[in-house]
């Protein structure tokens, strides 16, 4: 059952209620007109001013009017949209009919009881005249009083109509307020709403639209609204899916695709929805479309990021791979001719394991450390003990290639909140790069520098090294990133530097600091809050 | 045997490294690149029989490279083969314009290398033209 018949009922319980009360009222209805006689100039108050004889001759047809104006009333309270302020025209229409069907009952009624008095007056002043000469007082009443129980219904009758009438105004009047306080809130909740909504009628035309929809489409909403969606929308092909979301013959099912517009992607879902004409006089349901635009232009770009990511990883995983299966393959196959190729195969074979050793070990920490899964064990380091343990650990292979490894250290043993092992870690890759990139002969200078102003501690890490040509300075934290140039002089995963970026930013909420000069060298620097 | 001379091109030394080792080995003549820009250079002054080549180099990638082999008076005669890790993201149409007669998907073993350039020499007894549907394989 749709709206209009749901309102339709208390209608037509008041209907029924009417007819059933001017049916009961019927039978008193002979007596008083039979009984009428003509007016008489004088007036007599002999009974109460409510009694109104005569009124039910007029009755019938003002008791119609009312019924009529109520009925303009419901229907219209029913049958029109519920959104405009205050009352609907028809509505409106139909409280003006009851209120001056009201007033017409008010005057007729006043000028009928106005001649029912004179009548009345005239007949007391006969009766008693012969009452006084003949019959006597009791044969007065007794005459009068059908006539005045008649008038008495009637009067209660017609007040209890109005009554009941004004009480049902009332009511309407509430549940439309209430109506229109739960679409405002129901078009709030809309209009709040990140992703563009657009609701389409029968004929493709918008019937809403919420900010994120006039943004995303560059229109404004009162004048928009009623437009064909051709003009308000340039894409074609969005009209395009709209319309065939509204052809089509599953009226329930949803309709989800993915369409771009511009730069963005967004996830479409085309809902068909009644548009409230429930059906035409040929049969057909008419339906508009809600279609809900969720921007997921991210989620594509994190999607895409992702698989070259994974393409990346398995490039740089199946490197050092090939290498293993490619020199075992020689020495299987005897093409090792001496035993100074074999070493050197067997020594290949191992560089290239360790390798895919530590960009697994390296891999699997940074995916920790950016997923949250790590242990992280936070406690007050000193910055110069841990800088220490990590240079001593480096000196051996700075020796071997003949590089000076000096320190600075800090006296005072300044404390960082920090976890020691990651620590380390950071500082450790700082200077394993140091060596790697600093020509044999070169130098590296390791400095812990306490900044009291600013309540942080500066690890740096120096080197006379190749330098980083300044195009890829602000690459150099990315994953796999490695300088081209310089790939040759050592062996590397890329992912060394991001390591130290995700330990000092992402677990120490630190900052990193990189200073470089192709030829002369680079400073890395790593700044740490101290504990307070 | 006839010393062919075969051009191998990777940025990566342990690859160039076994590549070259395994055909040295069995008779050929090999020049190494680093890049593909140094490829180039030398694939125009030495006038190679086949040119093996990485995808993934600095400066200029193995198929830029083999596209300007192709492009070449002096070297479009040329044929190359590819060796890469990601051969999957090489279509048809990046095949059509040079002369790469086969694909060889990391990790390859250097059998693989070794049967391919005598197979694209015609140096063994085994059948001389590559199909065009070796391509890509």
């Amino acid at each position: 059952m749709n709206q209009s018949q749901i309102q339709l009922k208390p209608w037509s319980q008041t209907e029924d209620d009417a007819a059933e009360t001017f049916a009961s009222a019927e039978p008193a209805l002979s007596a008083p007109t039979s009984v009428m006689p003509a007016p008489v100039g004088k007036t007599v108050r002999t009974f109460s001013g409510t009694s109104w004889p005569g009124l039910d001759r007029i009755r019938s047809i003002h008791a119609l009017v009312p019924t009529a104006a109520a009925l303009v009333w419901v229907v219209g309270a029913a049958v029109l949209p519920t959104n405009q302020p205050g009352l609907p025209p028809i509505q409106a229409l139909g409280v003006a009919c009851l209120l001056a069907c009201a007033a017409a009952i008010v005057v007729t009624a006043w000028r009928t009881r106005r001649r029912a008095m004179a009548a009345l007056e005239l007949s007391i002043a006969s009766t008693s005249r012969r009452a006084a000469g003949k019959w006597g007082a009791a044969a007065l009443g007794a005459e009068i009083q059908p006539l005045w129980e008649a008038v008495e219904r009637q009067t209660a009758e017609v007040t209890r109509q109005i009554e009941q009438l004004l009480e049902e105004r009332k009511e309407l009047g509430l549940e439309l307020s209430l109506i229109a306080v739960q679409k405002r809130q129901a078009e709030a909740i809309i209009r709040s709403m990140s992703d563009p909504v657009l609701v389409t009628d029968s004929y493709d035309q918008l019937v809403l639209a919420n900010p994120a929809a006039e943004e995303l489409f560059g229109f404004k909403c009162p004048d928009a609204l009623r437009q064909p969606l051709t003009v308000l929308v340039a894409d074609e092909k969005l009209v395009a899916l709209i319309r065939q979301a509204r052809e089509a013959d599953t009226r329930v099912a949803r309709r989800r695709t993915e369409h771009e517009i511009g730069e963005q992607v967004f996830a479409l879902t085309m809902s068909p929805v009644a548009s409230g004409q429930s059906e035409d006089e040929v049969g057909v349901e008419h339906h508009g479309v809600v279609v809900l635009l969720r921007d997921i232009t991210k989620e594509r770009k994190a999607a895409r990021l992702k698989s070259e990511f994974v393409a990346q990883v398995a490039h740089e995983l199946r490197t050092p791979l090939s290498s293993i299966r490619a020199y075992v393959e020689m020495l299987v196959d005897g093409e090792a001719a001496d035993e100074k190729t074999r070493s050197e195969y067997f020594e290949i074979i191992q560089t290239s394991a360790d390798g895919l050793g530590r960009l697994i070990d390296n891999m699997l920490n940074i995916s920790r450390i950016e997923a949250g899964t790590v242990r992280i064990n936070k406690e007050p380091i000193a910055v110069s003990m841990v800088a220490k343990e990590a240079a001593d650990m480096m000196r051996p292979a700075a020796e071997q290639k003949g590089i000076s490894l000096s320190e600075e250290l800090t006296p005072v043993m300044y404390r960082v909140l920090a976890d020691r092992d990651l620590l380390y870690q950071a500082v450790l890759n700082l200077l394993s790069n140091a060596v790697k990139y600093t020509p044999e002969g070169g130098r590296i200078h390791l400095r812990v520098i306490p900044q009291e102003e600013s309540k942080t501690i500066r690890v740096e890490v120096s080197d006379s090294g190749v330098g980083i040509p300044k195009e890829d300075l602000p690459r150099m934290f990315q994953k796999f990133f490695r300088v081209e140039k310089n790939k040759e002089m050592a062996k590397g995963t890329g992912l060394g530097l991001n390591l130290v970026k995700q330990i000092v930013e992402t677990v120490h909420g630190g900052e990193l600091t990189l200073s470089s000069e192709v030829g002369k060298g680079s400073t890395f620097g790593m700044i740490l809050p101290l504990t307070q | 045997m006839t010393a062919y001379k075969i051009l191998v091109c990777d940025d990566e030394p342990h690859i160039l490294h076994v590549v070259s080792a395994k055909l040295r080995n069995n008779g050929f003549d090999v020049l190494t690149a680093a890049d593909g820009a140094e490829g180039y250079e030398l694939a125009r002054a030495e006038q190679p029989h086949l040119v093996f080549t990485d995808y993934q180099m600095p400066l200029l990638s193995g198929l830029e490279l083999c596209a300007k082999l192709r492009g070449d008076a002096r070297t479009a005669h040329i044929p190359a083969v590819m060796l890469t890790a990601r051969g999957f993201s090489l279509s048809e149409a990046d095949l059509s314009h040079t002369n790469i007669r086969k694909v060889l998907v990391k990790p390859f073993s250097p059998r693989e290398v070794l049967a391919t350039a005598r197979q694209i020499l015609d140096v063994s007894d085994a059948p001389t033209l590559i199909a065009a549907t070796d391509i890509g394989n």
